[in-house]
């Protein structure tokens, strides 16, 4: 008996299979995951679970049992090695085969790893799973010095997390900003500023030359010749996405597997979902591939009802979320290339809003522990509202009024 | 059973939310919907988000965090990624004084 065959137990595959029962699907549903887990939301990770303040538990997206009164085939550690496209099978390696009638590929990301001399030494420490973090975290019960290459999110997670639990701390940089997706230079000093003052070091420019140790990190070579003392390495650059199995099926892929707004891959009956797309997205007239909460949550249902047999579109305006030493960073939109920013609140201060426009029309924003902020923005940008930039930056103005508008 | 008041029922506008402290009792949310009042926790039941910095739309509270919804009138998680319900209480206005009745 052949049904709906999700590879890959994330959020996205978690997500998924909820959707199908939700909107009525009845027939057979297999959820293949290759982590021992059941499906969890992975931004704990770096966060309360890595200091020990949540446990990793708490991260589940649906307890045990959810599958079994949902009637999902729950397979975790094991993993799919190819699909069979002409007789609609995914094969499980010694799991043995299954036969689908549809296919949803949810497979994600791994950490891409560093690729220089040393790069394999013990104390280098990369954080995709839990058991990345439990790794990860025992390590850190140590004090010392810990290097974290990459200026992107997770690395400036994982040094707010470090320094919390008494590490030295350095960043090294690539290039010469923090979270450089961040629309302008200027708000990326504020996330700099943040880290120098909850003392984190950070560096610029600086490439990798090599990692050095006998078995154990003891430094870092920079490009320019300079040694970094290490403790430790974090190494956060960035993630690979799982597409062998799409490729050798034959889909089109671009980055990621390439999906329309439904979700639809080139071949018939084969759609994918989350991290492991490049996804069009008819909002930003674009194809997007960030790699977010809010994709894996939210395309992942609508590709589900698509599969179920409804025709909706994915076309939601982006948004992301960090927290570093307390603050809440949350942006919306695609404010690249856009004018200059236009501050709610005093910039760089606690609690304020960048707001960005193109043309007088609203295309973005990034709040520093506002996120109410964002909320309404991504409401004004998806219903095309028109705002004055002078009238969203005082803060006489109830923003949520703009709404009715 | 026990009343406990939150707020003057004049303190609150139609369509705002605020959170109110009460000793012993986790914060609440307290929200007018056009001139009828309601009452549920504060603390989102996904995350660590405060109800009273979240928006109204129509009947539903939609958290500052992730965009989760709850029904203001029942507490009901209506909208990904929220699962579990939010406690509603019974909610008295006197006096233009508004209250939660406990029973207990
Ligand atoms: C540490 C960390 C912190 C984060 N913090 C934030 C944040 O603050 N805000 C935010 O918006 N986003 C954050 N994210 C991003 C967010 O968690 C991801 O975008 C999301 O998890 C993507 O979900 P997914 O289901 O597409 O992929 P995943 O959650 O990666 O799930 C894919 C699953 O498929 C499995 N798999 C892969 N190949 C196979 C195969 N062949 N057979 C079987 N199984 C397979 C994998 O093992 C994995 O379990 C964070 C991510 C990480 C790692
Ligand atoms: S914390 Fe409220 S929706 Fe996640």
């Amino acid at each position: 008996m052949s049904g709906f065959v999700i590879v890959g137990a994330g959020q996205a595959g978690a997500c998924a299979a909820s959707t199908m029962r939700k909107v009525g699907y009845s027939g057979k549903i297999t959820l293949i995951g290759e982590e021992p887990d059941i499906p969890y939301e992975r931004p704990p990770l770096s966060k309360g679970v890595l200091m020990g303040t949540e446990s990793p538990e708490s991260s589940s997206i649906f307890d045990r049992d959810f599958y079994r009164e949902k009637n999902i085939d729950l397979l975790t550690s094991t993993s799919v090695q190819a699909i069979d496209v002409d007789h609609q099978r995914v094969d499980m390696g010694s799991a043995g085969s299954l036969s689908y009638s549809k296919l949803l590929i949810s497979t994600g990301l791994r950490a891409r790893k560093l690729d220089v001399p040393g790069g394999d030494l013990g104390g280098v420490y990369y954080l995709r799973s839990t058991v990345d973090t439990s790794v990860l975290s025992e390590a850190l019960q140590q004090k010392g010095h810990l290097v974290v290459i990459g200026g992107g999110y997770l690395g400036l997670e994982v040094a707010s997390s470090a320094r919390k639990m008494g590490w030295k701390v350095t960043v090294l940089a690539r290039g010469d900003r923090l979270l450089s997706k961040l629309p302008s230079r200027e708000i990326s000093g504020f996330v700099h500023d943040l880290h120098s003052r909850n003392g984190v070091e950070v560096r610029f420019n600086a490439g990798i030359k090599a990692l050095n140790g006998n078995g154990y990190v003891k430094s870092v070579t920079l490009e320019d010749g300079e040694v970094v003392p290490a403790d430790a390495v974090f190494v956060g650059v960035g993630g690979i996405p799982n597409i062998e199995i799409g490729v050798e099926a034959g889909l089109e892929i671009e980055g990621g597997i390439r999906v329309n707004q439904y979700g639809e891959t080139n071949v018939p009956n084969i759609y994918a979902a989350g991290d492991v797309t490049s996804h069009y997205n008819p909002w930003a007239r674009q194809y997007l591939q960030p790699e977010s909460w809010q994709v894996a949550q939210n395309q992942s249902e609508i590709v589900a009802r698509n599969m179920c047999g409804e025709r909706v579109s994915y076309e939601e305006v982006p948004w992301f979320w960090t927290d570093q030493f307390g603050c809440n960073i949350q942006t919306t939109g695609l404010p690249l290339d856009s004018d200059d920013a236009y501050y709610r609140g005093e910039a760089g201060s606690e609690s304020f809003t960048a707001f960005y426009f193109r043309k007088s029309q609203l295309v973005g924003a990034v709040a520093f522990n506002a996120g109410m902020d964002i909320r309404i923005a991504q409401k004004l940008i998806e219903k095309g509202i028109q705002v004055d930039p002078h009238e969203v930056s005082d803060t006489a103005t109830n923003l949520r009024s703009l709404l009715k508008r | 059973m026990r009343n406990i008041a939150l707020i003057k029922s004049g303190d609150l506008e139609p369509g705002e939310v605020t959170k109110v402290e009460v000793d012993g009792l986790p914060a609440i949310a307290v929200y007018n919907l056009d001139g009828e009042f309601f009452a549920t926790d504060d603390l989102c039941t996904h995350g660590d988000a405060s109800m009273a910095e979240g928006f109204i739309d129509d009947n539903d509270i939609v958290c500052p965090f992730h965009g989760g919804t709850f029904d203001i009138r029942t507490g009901e998680a209506n909208g990904s990624p929220c699962l579990h319900n939010l406690k509603a209480y019974r909610v008295l206005v006197e006096d233009g004084i508004v209250m939660i009745r406990l029973d207990e």
